[in-house]
């Protein structure tokens, strides 16, 4: 069990945990079909822009604000916003922070499920996919077995159908998270993340070699090979840069990719010694996360996709979405790989899973700060209460499949919308109120690089900005469409329900906490700054 | 694949892999946190 004072052991443990939790099922499924459809090769220019405007800096300031929060004794969003908005607004908008990453682990769990369900199958013998059939007759029996898997077609068959096996597998996840968040950060977490994210880049490799050197499989159809496969993702269309929509896939792509937002770096940063490093820790990172966004996940979907099902075949996956492309379509390009096809499925489903317990984990750990700081409870037991909640939003989760609409919409307000909102909150409390130079003294403190200069105003106005532009876009685009579904759905209005209860509970335990802190006589709106600064500093 | 898409593809894999090489070198390489001392002016200096 994890002690009370917990520590990263080392630099490079905090670095791979940060890296584990940004990357996730979206460096290998979302990112490829977003280049393609925005630009190809072109995508990459506003990408990066994104990158560098917008995901580094908010990261350094999220680091920067969890390892000071760290040092007045705070490891929860509300305490450290609360210590760097000096007073209850930024602890009460905090609570949107503290909320995220349990509300998103309600569901993603749930797909890392998935993940290890169709490792076991591949493991075992496949999806049974006779690729001596017709390629539509292929795609139907993958189809349905991804229905009867995740539970698309109906509402509680994972629980009354014949097969419990997404039950089994979602009970075997859960428990192996709980079970590392519990042994704690650096036994649990660290210990994990330090052989997972090499094994995880290890099954990368395999995988990435296997699909570079498919050649022509079928000489019937020679334009379906590998450099042509290449081509369809890199391809750039400069066209595309003029159109608003490319540069907001590209900022969104970034955004939810690299983790700023979500309430966890914040956390993982809070648990590093006062003077270790942040700038390069969170640029190192962010540079894990591109490498297999880019450098993996940039070459192996869609090339593999596009050598056995062709141009249509391709364009058609790609609409389907990230986990049509990664549970539907790809089954039936593993089928067409012969003896070693299986295997490759496995190494491939292994590694999503990899990618996707090194996020969920990251997704507990705040839920149990945040429990241990605002009831006062131990270790253990605000892990058992993470159990409770997690139990509940997972069952939910689990029980309303129908159309994936429960826990889409859980995604997309909380998963996606709510995440810009505590972002802009985190990036101003950061720049105004805890004051720039403060900030960028605070960061460089231990610091082993120095961020050029240039980022202070690229923090100060550019990252806000940027951040309100594509923000307002984003809800022009889709806010309309997910209004009209909670209108229209029931279970769509059950998620909504469940976000607010969850909100309102975690807002009183805030306030109970808040009293909890100052009777404790810690400084909770940062009266005595940890950096020596006059508290008057940055108002 | 065409020309252009040949050096997208060249130019973000030897940016992404370079960053990484480069970001773990420094850190693999840093002295232990205790003796850590702050760095000169200039990026990556």
């Amino acid at each position: 069990m994890a002690s009370d004072k917990e520590q990263w052991g080392t630099r490079l443990g905090v670095i791979l945990a940060v890296a584990g939790s940004a990357v996730g099922l979206g460096n290998f499924l979302r990112f490829p079909g977003q280049a393609a459809q925005n630009g190809g090769g072109a995508f990459l220019i506003p990408y990066f822009c994104a990158l560098i405007f917008l995901g580094i800096p908010i990261g350094w300031a999220e680091w920067t604000m969890g390892r000071y929060g760290g040092k007045k004794g705070f490891h929860s969003s509300p305490g450290i916003l609360g210590v760097i908005g000096r007073g209850s607004m930024g602890r009460y908008l905090g609570v949107a922070a503290a909320l995220i990453p349990l509300a998103v682990s309600f569901y993603y769990v749930f797909i890392e499920a998935w993940t290890v369900g169709y490792f076991l199958k591949f493991l075992t013998g496949g999806l049974g996919i006779d690729p001596a059939g017709p390629i539509a007759e292929q795609a139907a029996t993958s189809a349905a077995y991804y229905q009867a898997f995740t539970g698309a077609n109906q509402d509680g068959v994972l629980f009354t159908g014949g097969s419990h096996f997404t039950l089994l597998c979602w009970v075997i996840v859960f428990a192996v998270n709980i079970w590392l968040v519990y042994r704690g950060i650096s036994k649990g977490i660290e210990k994990f993340c330090t052989w997972a994210m090499p094994g995880m880049a290890i099954c990368a490799l395999i995988v990435l070699i296997r699909v570079l050197t498919l050649g022509t499989p079928d000489p019937a159809v020679p334009e379906q090979n590998v450099v042509n496969g290449l081509g369809y993702m890199w391809n750039p269309d400069f066209s595309k840069l003029t159109s608003f929509k490319t540069w907001l896939a590209a900022a969104g792509q970034i955004f939810f990719s690299i983790s700023v937002g979500f309430g966890i770096i914040i956390n993982y940063a809070s648990y590093m010694k006062r003077k270790s490093d942040v700038v390069l820790s969170g640029l190192t990172s962010s540079a894990t996360n591109e490498l297999f966004e880019v450098g993996f996940g940039g070459m192996i979907t869609l090339t593999a996709s596009f050598v056995f099902l062709g141009l249509s075949g391709t364009i058609a996956a790609v609409s389907t979405g990230s986990f049509g492309l990664g549970f539907n379509t790809l089954p039936v390009v593993f089928a067409q790989m012969g003896p070693l096809g299986n295997v490759v499925g496995a190494v491939w489903f292994l590694m999503l899973f990899l990618a996707a317990i090194t996020s969920s984990l990251s997704m507990y750990q705040p839920a149990v700060a945040f429990l241990k700081e605002a009831t006062g409870a131990g270790h253990g037991k605000a892990t058992s209460m993470v159990v409770v909640l997690g139990t509940v939003g997972s069952l939910l989760t689990i029980w309303f499949t129908k159309d994936g609409i429960f826990w889409n919409t859980l995604d997309f307000w909380v998963g996606t919308l709510l995440i810009f909102i505590v972002a802009m909150i985190e990036i101003i409390l950061f720049s105004w109120v805890f004051g720039i130079e403060r900030g960028w003294r605070e960061a460089h403190d231990g610091a082993m690089i120095r961020i050029p200069r240039v980022f202070k105003f690229v923090m100060k106005w550019v990252a806000p900005l940027y951040l309100l532009i594509v923000f307002v876009g984003f809800c022009f685009q889709t806010l309309p469409g997910a209004v009209q579904q909670v209108l229209a759905s029931w279970p769509a209005r059950l998620a909504i329900g469940l976000i607010l209860v969850t909100l309102l509970v975690m807002a009183f335990a805030v306030n109970a906490g808040e009293k909890r802190w100052r009777a404790a006589g810690m400084d909770l709106d940062d009266a005595n700054p940890a950096d020596g600064a006059s508290a008057e500093v940055g108002r | 694949m065409r020309i252009g898409g040949w050096i997208t593809m060249l130019c973000a894999l030897a940016f992404v892999w370079g960053l990484v090489i480069w970001c773990f070198y420094r850190v693999l390489t840093a002295p232990p946190e205790e003796e850590v001392t702050p760095p000169p002016e200039g990026f990556g200096a």
